[in-house]
Protein backbone atom coordinates (compact mmCIF):
# COMPACT_ATOMS: atom_id res chain seq x y z
CA UNK A 1 0.00 0.00 0.00
CA UNK A 2 1.58 3.33 -0.87
CA UNK A 3 1.05 6.19 1.02
CA UNK A 4 0.67 9.73 -0.05
CA UNK A 5 2.05 11.89 2.88
CA UNK A 6 2.10 15.17 0.57
CA UNK A 7 -1.93 14.70 0.85
CA UNK A 8 -2.01 13.63 4.39
CA UNK A 9 0.09 16.61 5.83
CA UNK A 10 -2.12 18.77 3.38
CA UNK A 11 -5.37 17.18 4.41
CA UNK A 12 -4.10 18.21 7.81
CA UNK A 13 -3.25 21.37 7.66
CA UNK A 14 -6.55 22.19 5.74
CA UNK A 15 -8.30 20.78 9.05
CA UNK A 16 -6.20 22.25 11.27
CA UNK A 17 -7.15 25.61 9.49
CA UNK A 18 -10.49 25.24 9.91
CA UNK A 19 -10.42 24.26 13.58
CA UNK A 20 -8.41 27.43 13.89
CA UNK A 21 -11.31 29.26 12.62
CA UNK A 22 -14.33 27.91 15.06
CA UNK A 23 -12.08 27.81 17.69
CA UNK A 24 -11.67 31.60 17.84
CA UNK A 25 -14.15 33.53 15.61
CA UNK A 26 -16.45 33.33 18.10
CA UNK A 27 -13.88 34.11 20.81
CA UNK A 28 -12.61 37.30 18.70
CA UNK A 29 -16.49 38.71 18.68
CA UNK A 30 -17.53 37.73 22.19
CA UNK A 31 -14.36 39.36 23.46
CA UNK A 32 -15.38 42.36 21.39
CA UNK A 33 -19.06 42.66 22.71
CA UNK A 34 -17.45 42.02 25.55
CA UNK A 35 -15.83 45.16 26.02
CA UNK A 36 -18.06 47.49 24.04
CA UNK A 37 -20.63 46.45 26.67
CA UNK A 38 -18.10 47.60 29.65
CA UNK A 39 -16.91 50.71 27.82
CA UNK A 40 -21.19 51.73 27.90
CA UNK A 41 -21.87 50.40 31.21
CA UNK A 42 -18.94 52.67 32.35
CA UNK A 43 -20.78 54.96 30.77
CA UNK A 44 -24.32 54.77 31.95
CA UNK A 45 -22.58 54.20 35.34
CA UNK A 46 -20.84 57.49 35.72
CA UNK A 47 -23.90 59.24 34.74
CA UNK A 48 -25.78 57.36 37.44
CA UNK A 49 -23.52 57.77 40.08
CA UNK A 50 -23.15 61.65 39.68
CA UNK A 51 -26.91 62.37 39.69
CA UNK A 52 -26.86 60.52 42.62
CA UNK A 53 -24.12 62.26 44.18
CA UNK A 54 -26.11 65.34 43.20
CA UNK A 55 -29.01 64.63 44.30
CA UNK A 56 -27.30 63.50 48.06
CA UNK A 57 -28.46 60.58 47.28
CA UNK A 58 -24.92 59.17 47.79
CA UNK A 59 -22.00 60.93 49.61
CA UNK A 60 -18.54 61.36 47.97
CA UNK A 61 -17.13 58.61 49.81
CA UNK A 62 -19.67 56.22 48.32
CA UNK A 63 -19.16 57.91 44.99
CA UNK A 64 -15.40 57.62 45.14
CA UNK A 65 -15.78 53.54 46.56
CA UNK A 66 -18.11 52.90 43.42
CA UNK A 67 -15.44 54.45 40.81
CA UNK A 68 -13.55 51.97 42.42
CA UNK A 69 -15.01 49.39 42.13
CA UNK A 70 -15.33 49.99 37.97
CA UNK A 71 -11.34 50.56 38.04
CA UNK A 72 -11.08 46.83 39.49
CA UNK A 73 -13.89 45.72 37.87
CA UNK A 74 -12.22 46.63 34.53
CA UNK A 75 -8.84 44.90 35.87
CA UNK A 76 -10.59 41.69 36.60
CA UNK A 77 -12.96 41.86 33.17
CA UNK A 78 -8.92 41.70 31.24
CA UNK A 79 -8.01 39.06 33.70
CA UNK A 80 -11.51 36.86 32.37
CA UNK A 81 -10.87 37.88 29.09
CA UNK A 82 -6.62 36.63 29.14
CA UNK A 83 -7.59 33.15 31.18
CA UNK A 84 -10.58 32.40 28.39
CA UNK A 85 -8.58 32.79 25.72
CA UNK A 86 -5.46 30.79 27.24
CA UNK A 87 -8.10 28.21 27.92
CA UNK A 88 -8.97 28.50 24.18
CA UNK A 89 -5.50 27.97 22.81
CA UNK A 90 -5.15 25.29 25.34
CA UNK A 91 -8.13 23.50 23.52
CA UNK A 92 -6.53 23.85 20.46
CA UNK A 93 -3.61 23.05 20.90
CA UNK A 94 -5.47 19.76 22.24
CA UNK A 95 -7.56 19.32 19.86
CA UNK A 96 -4.29 19.88 16.75
CA UNK A 97 -2.80 16.98 18.52
CA UNK A 98 -5.69 14.90 18.44
CA UNK A 99 -6.37 15.23 14.98
CA UNK A 100 -2.33 14.27 13.84
CA UNK A 101 -2.40 11.11 16.03
CA UNK A 102 -6.22 9.94 14.96
CA UNK A 103 -4.81 10.70 10.75
CA UNK A 104 -1.81 9.07 11.60
CA UNK A 105 -3.11 5.60 13.67
CA UNK A 106 -5.62 5.59 11.18
CA UNK A 107 -2.34 4.95 8.22
CA UNK A 108 -1.45 2.00 10.57
CA UNK B 1 8.81 -2.82 -2.88
CA UNK B 2 8.71 -4.54 0.69
CA UNK B 3 11.63 -2.25 1.35
CA UNK B 4 9.56 0.95 0.21
CA UNK B 5 6.51 -0.03 2.75
CA UNK B 6 8.85 -0.88 5.40
CA UNK B 7 10.55 2.73 5.37
CA UNK B 8 7.11 4.30 5.21
CA UNK B 9 5.70 2.23 8.17
CA UNK B 10 9.09 3.51 10.30
CA UNK B 11 8.20 7.25 9.15
CA UNK B 12 4.75 6.93 10.19
CA UNK B 13 6.42 5.49 13.74
CA UNK B 14 8.33 8.31 13.72
CA UNK B 15 5.51 10.63 12.95
CA UNK B 16 3.12 8.96 15.81
CA UNK B 17 6.16 9.33 18.20
CA UNK B 18 7.38 12.82 18.02
CA UNK B 19 3.58 13.42 17.89
CA UNK B 20 2.97 11.51 20.86
CA UNK B 21 6.19 13.31 22.86
CA UNK B 22 4.41 16.75 21.75
CA UNK B 23 1.43 15.99 22.54
CA UNK B 24 2.60 15.34 26.54
CA UNK B 25 5.16 17.90 26.60
CA UNK B 26 2.07 20.34 25.51
CA UNK B 27 1.07 21.04 28.73
CA UNK B 28 -1.77 23.23 29.42
CA UNK B 29 -1.25 27.00 29.98
CA UNK B 30 -4.13 27.28 32.47
CA UNK B 31 -5.48 25.44 35.57
CA UNK B 32 -8.78 23.65 34.25
CA UNK B 33 -12.22 24.20 35.28
CA UNK B 34 -12.75 23.49 39.25
CA UNK B 35 -16.35 23.14 40.43
CA UNK B 36 -15.53 23.69 43.69
CA UNK B 37 -13.89 26.99 42.93
CA UNK B 38 -16.79 27.95 40.89
CA UNK B 39 -19.33 26.60 43.44
CA UNK B 40 -17.09 29.04 45.96
CA UNK B 41 -17.68 31.76 43.75
CA UNK B 42 -21.15 31.86 42.79
CA UNK B 43 -21.57 31.17 46.82
CA UNK B 44 -19.23 34.17 47.47
CA UNK B 45 -21.39 36.38 45.34
CA UNK B 46 -24.88 35.96 46.83
CA UNK B 47 -23.17 36.30 50.91
CA UNK B 48 -21.26 39.49 49.59
CA UNK B 49 -24.14 41.10 47.67
CA UNK B 50 -26.39 40.51 50.71
CA UNK B 51 -23.92 42.00 53.33
CA UNK B 52 -23.74 44.93 50.76
CA UNK B 53 -27.89 45.69 51.25
CA UNK B 54 -27.45 44.90 54.52
CA UNK B 55 -25.73 47.91 54.94
CA UNK B 56 -28.57 50.23 54.35
CA UNK B 57 -30.23 48.53 57.43
CA UNK B 58 -27.49 47.59 59.74
CA UNK B 59 -24.71 49.21 61.72
CA UNK B 60 -21.70 48.05 60.98
CA UNK B 61 -20.43 47.41 64.52
CA UNK B 62 -24.02 44.85 64.58
CA UNK B 63 -22.82 43.27 61.10
CA UNK B 64 -18.99 43.11 61.94
CA UNK B 65 -19.87 39.17 62.29
CA UNK B 66 -21.13 38.99 58.89
CA UNK B 67 -18.64 40.71 57.79
CA UNK B 68 -15.97 38.98 59.89
CA UNK B 69 -17.41 35.43 58.39
CA UNK B 70 -17.54 36.88 54.80
CA UNK B 71 -13.88 38.20 55.15
CA UNK B 72 -12.73 34.32 56.37
CA UNK B 73 -14.99 32.63 53.53
CA UNK B 74 -12.76 35.17 50.60
CA UNK B 75 -9.74 34.29 52.08
CA UNK B 76 -10.23 30.96 52.00
CA UNK B 77 -11.36 31.14 48.53
CA UNK B 78 -7.67 33.39 47.35
CA UNK B 79 -5.86 30.40 49.68
CA UNK B 80 -7.67 27.52 47.31
CA UNK B 81 -7.22 29.48 44.07
CA UNK B 82 -3.62 30.08 44.88
CA UNK B 83 -2.87 26.35 45.53
CA UNK B 84 -4.26 25.18 42.10
CA UNK B 85 -1.62 25.11 39.67
CA UNK B 86 -1.62 27.39 36.65
CA UNK B 87 -4.25 29.44 38.22
CA UNK B 88 -2.86 32.70 38.85
CA UNK B 89 -4.93 34.89 37.12
CA UNK B 90 -8.51 33.30 38.97
CA UNK B 91 -5.79 34.01 42.21
CA UNK B 92 -5.41 37.68 41.36
CA UNK B 93 -8.88 38.66 40.90
CA UNK B 94 -9.20 37.45 44.75
CA UNK B 95 -6.43 40.02 45.08
CA UNK B 96 -7.99 42.47 43.81
CA UNK B 97 -10.80 41.61 45.85
CA UNK B 98 -8.85 41.66 49.20
CA UNK B 99 -6.73 44.30 48.45
CA UNK B 100 -7.07 47.38 51.25
CA UNK B 101 -7.53 49.82 48.86
CA UNK B 102 -9.79 47.46 46.79
CA UNK B 103 -13.74 48.31 46.25
CA UNK B 104 -14.66 45.74 48.84
CA UNK B 105 -12.02 46.72 52.20
CA UNK B 106 -12.98 50.53 50.62
CA UNK B 107 -17.03 49.41 50.95
CA UNK B 108 -16.07 48.40 54.48
CA UNK B 109 -14.32 51.13 55.67
CA UNK B 110 -16.95 53.59 53.82
CA UNK B 111 -19.13 51.62 56.03
CA UNK B 112 -17.80 52.11 59.24
CA UNK B 113 -17.05 55.31 58.93
CA UNK B 114 -20.33 56.47 57.75
CA UNK B 115 -22.20 54.06 60.38
CA UNK B 116 -24.77 53.33 57.42
CA UNK B 117 -24.90 53.38 53.62
CA UNK B 118 -28.18 54.78 52.15
CA UNK B 119 -30.66 52.53 50.73
CA UNK B 120 -29.02 53.73 46.92
CA UNK B 121 -25.23 53.63 47.78
CA UNK B 122 -26.40 50.03 49.44
CA UNK B 123 -28.11 48.76 46.17
CA UNK B 124 -25.17 50.36 43.61
CA UNK B 125 -22.41 48.71 45.93
CA UNK B 126 -24.44 45.56 45.63
CA UNK B 127 -24.58 45.33 42.05
CA UNK B 128 -20.97 46.52 41.07
CA UNK B 129 -19.76 43.15 43.70
CA UNK B 130 -21.94 41.22 41.55
CA UNK B 131 -20.28 42.51 38.14
CA UNK B 132 -16.98 41.77 40.33
CA UNK B 133 -18.22 38.10 41.40
CA UNK B 134 -19.38 37.53 37.99
CA UNK B 135 -15.73 37.82 36.25
CA UNK B 136 -14.06 35.35 38.69
CA UNK B 137 -17.18 33.37 37.66
CA UNK B 138 -16.83 33.75 33.98
CA UNK B 139 -12.91 32.79 34.37
CA UNK B 140 -13.95 30.05 35.82
CA UNK B 141 -16.61 28.67 34.01
CA UNK B 142 -14.55 29.73 30.76
CA UNK B 143 -11.56 27.42 31.98
CA UNK B 144 -11.80 23.89 29.68
CA UNK B 145 -13.47 20.64 31.47
CA UNK B 146 -11.27 17.55 32.70
CA UNK B 147 -11.74 14.51 30.89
Amino acid sequence: MSIDIKSILSGLENEIADLAKTTFKNFASQATSDGKQLLASTKEDLTRWTQQLENKNITKADFETLLIGQKDLIQMSALTKAGVALSKIDEFKNNVFGLILNTLTGLI
Amino acid sequence: MNKISKFKKSNIFLLLMVSFTMFTSCKSTIALYDQFAYTQATSLKVDMQNLAEESSTINYPDAKTDIDNLNVALQKAFEYASGLSKNSLSTTQYSILLADNGFYKTFLKTWQSQGKESTTAAHEISLKIGQLMDQVIALESGKNKPK
